[in-house]
Order: structure tokens, then sequence, then C-alpha cells
């Protein structure tokens, strides 16, 4: 039996903006999951704010006798007020004129083709930095802005090695991890992050691995028993997603080929959202020969709405 | 309108997805086609799904399927929702792909 998936979707139009931001998005979602599935927000200036709040701990102790009058009053916890910059990904193309006036019966526009291929290329390079271990950096006018990560806003739910070291910052993640010694990917471990997130208020929903600890999970899951003499399943099984039943519900299980291999990401979509300053545009830039040029650029930015409802497994063995 | 012939896109070597690319004869309108192959992972499924798997319980992989499935669902909320998740993985149409029987 053979099941073609098949993704059929028809888009109109090359260069108007945000019809060419859908178009992007839904060329190959499925290979950058992770900006594909966070929510999408907008950005009014180059570095943007939001606010986290967090409830008091909840105590056994909160008995009051009848009739009692308040003599003092609980000063109230200010919120968190907590940044991130965008940072400017952008691709190009030259194609000569010739070449777009080659008769195109039966074939399609190198200029289409070229937007959709560059459009893909530039959201693997932005999933590749919204998952990496870089800190959030202003820029100037030698250095280009960036923008604060996954790694760089999770700080509660972790498991790292003994010698790895948690990024510290109080509103803008302009820190990063500091590696430790890396150590198997367990089930030890996915069980302890998930407790920590569960403890503090996460609903996690998705596991995100890198191949290497797909590959680990699918050896702690049993899923790996019957692998070896599998052989050109294997590689599919690896790229598959699972559903794992976790103490604390059911859970997605992920790959993505570019997250960091050294991570397990536990996420509670609700808490990700990218932010556009400037969505996807292809711009036609001025001609200088005979050949038509087009900058593909985006402008964009992570926010992390409460990093407690996130989690972050790290150090893991990545071969 | 007329399509053009596909011209291939790329390759996912992580789902072996392939793409491909179709625009219209003026070049203002395109489509971009994802094939992949799920045979080898069904009939993955089917041989562990046929194994002793013991005793039910938390911590267990109970199912594996495309990740164009998961987006799927993902986009329709399916899995943010653990009643419609449970729905989906107990539904007999997907039973291509649980490796875990049992009703989750």
């Amino acid at each position: 039996m053979a099941i073609a998936t098949n993704t059929f979707t028809r888009f109109d139009a090359i260069g108007v903006r945000e019809q060419l931001s859908n178009v992007i998005y839904n060329v190959a979602p499925t290979e950058t999951p992770f900006l594909s599935n966070a929510k999408v927000g907008k950005a009014k200036n180059t570095l943007f704010e939001w606010q986290e709040d967090t409830l008091a701990a909840a105590v056994s102790s909160n008995q009051q006798l009848e009739g009692d009058d308040l003599t003092s009053y609980t000063a109230v916890v200010a919120t968190v007020r907590l940044g991130n910059y965008v940072e400017i990904a952008r691709k190009d193309v030259v194609i000569s004129e010739t070449q777009e006036a080659v008769d195109s019966a039966g074939r399609s526009s190198e200029m289409g083709y070229q937007i959709a291929k560059l459009g893909k290329e530039l959201k693997r390079d932005m999933e590749t930095s919204l998952l990496a271990n870089k800190a959030a950096a202003a820029g100037n006018t030698t250095t280009a802005r960036d923008t604060g990560t996954f790694c760089g806003f999770v700080k509660t739910n972790i498991d790292k090695a003994s010698d790895g070291t948690a990024p510290v910052y109080t509103s803008i993640p302009t820190d990063v991890w500091t590696n430790g010694t890396t150590r198997a990917f367990t089930e030890t471990i996915t069980k302890a992050v998930l407790k920590l997130c569960y403890d503090n208020g996460a609903n996690v929903s998705t596991i995100m691995l890198g191949s290497f600890n797909k590959q680990a999970f699918s050896a702690f899951s049993g899923v790996v028993e019957l692998m070896a003499n599998q052989g050109r399943a294997q590689a599919t099984i690896i790229g598959a997603a699972n559903t794992y039943v976790s103490d604390f519900g059911t859970l997605s299980v992920v790959p993505n080929r570019f997250a960091l291999n050294r991570n397990a990401y536990f996420i509670d979509w609700e808490q990700v959202q990218v932010n556009y300053l400037r969505p996807f545009q292809a711009s036609e830039l001025a001609k200088t020969g005979d050949a038509k040029k087009r900058l593909l650029v985006v402008e964009y930015g992570l926010q992390v709405n409460a990093q407690k409802g996130l989690g972050l497994a790290t150090d893991l063995t990545t071969s | 309108m007329s399509i053009t012939d596909p011209r291939y896109l790329g390759t996912d070597p992580l789902t072996g997805a392939v793409d491909w690319f179709y625009s219209d004869a003026d070049g203002q309108n395109f489509t971009i086609r994802r094939v992949e192959d799920v045979e080898p992972l069904v009939e993955f499924n089917k041989a562990v799904a046929n194994k002793d798997h013991g005793r039910w319980g938390d911590g267990k992989v109970v199912a594996q399927f495309p990740l164009s499935i998961w987006w799927e669902n993902q986009k329709k909320g399916v899995w943010a929702d653990q009643k419609a998740c449970k729905r989906w993985h107990n539904d007999p149409d997907n039973r291509v792909f649980r490796i875990r029987p049992g009703r989750v």
C-alpha cells in the first residue's frame, strides 16, 4: 500500500507583501516546525517589549477569622518587563533577461521559482536562528542586530549537565548557555523536564528534537526494537512524528533538523510568538544591467510570553 | 490558465518528502506540491503493533505518523485538545499509524 501525502495549495501573487508572506509560510511548513507553528505577531520597533506576570505561590495557611478586619495590605508585585530585538534576514537573486525571455511554454517562470526556493531557504535560516544558542544584541552600524532565541529565554524548566550554565538575564536575553559535558538523552531526562514544566504551569504539547536524539528517543521508547532490520524504513521513522503518552498528558515528539542536536525543546505553543517588523517582502532592485534583481527580506524577532511555559533539556549527546 | 511542467524544488532528507514547483504560464501564480511515500512507515508500524507490548501505562509511544499529518492536526488544534487528540488516535481510520494497540 502506498499513501501519497500531497499538499496541493495554490497561491496568488508574487510581490504583494501579505500574500507573499502566506506563500512563503506555506512552502514546506513541516521542514520548519517551530517557525511554522509559533504564533505570528507584529513588532512596532527594533526592540519590542511585553509584560510577564506570575501568580503568588499557593499556600495551605490561608484560613481567616470570621469578621476579621484588614490592618495591612499585601503589596502588588510589579509585572516583569521583557523584551527582544528583531533581526534582518535576506536572500537575493539575479536572473538574466534572456533567461526570463526564453519561451516558457510548459516551463515555469524562473523568477517565481527562485522566489519559492529562496523563501524556503530563508525560512530554514530563521528556524536555525530561533533555536540556536545565541544572545539578543541591539547591534550598531557595524554589527547586525540579533534576536534572542528559545534557548536564551528558557531558564527555569531545564535539565542540564552539572558543568553547564543557564543564561542569566532579567528583561532581554543577552546571555547564552555555557555548554556542559554531553550525556545521553534518556526517558529520565524527559520525565524530569516534563515534571518541572507541569509544576510551573506549562502545558507542553510538543517535544522537538534533532535527528540524533529523535533516534535516541526511539530507543528509550521501545520503538527501536525492530529498526535494525527495517532498512529503508529507518530514515522514514526518524523523520516521523510520534505520540508519547506521558504522566502529564499526550505529547507529540517531532524531529527538526534545524534544531540544535544537543537540545530537546519542550514547547507550549501558546508561549512562543514570532513578531514581524517587516514580513517577507520581495523587492525589485534598481536595474544596472541586462538582468532582473530581487531581494527577499524579512525582519523578525522571538517573543516568549512566559518562559516557565517552556522547557529545555540540554547538553545531550550529538553523535 | 495552463499549468507548467513541474520543477524539482527540493527534498527533505529527514522525511524523504519531495517538493515540486508549478506555475501558470505568465508566472504570476504558483503551486507547491509535496509528495511523501509513507509505505515504509506504515509497514513498520504494522510490524511493531503486532508485537507483544506488555503492560499499558504512561511513558509509552502509541503512534507514529508522517510530519505532514502532525502539521495538519496541529493547524486544526487536535493536539492541543486532549479529547480531540485521543479521538484521533482511537479512530479506526488512523489505525495504520498506531504502533501500540488499545485505547489512548
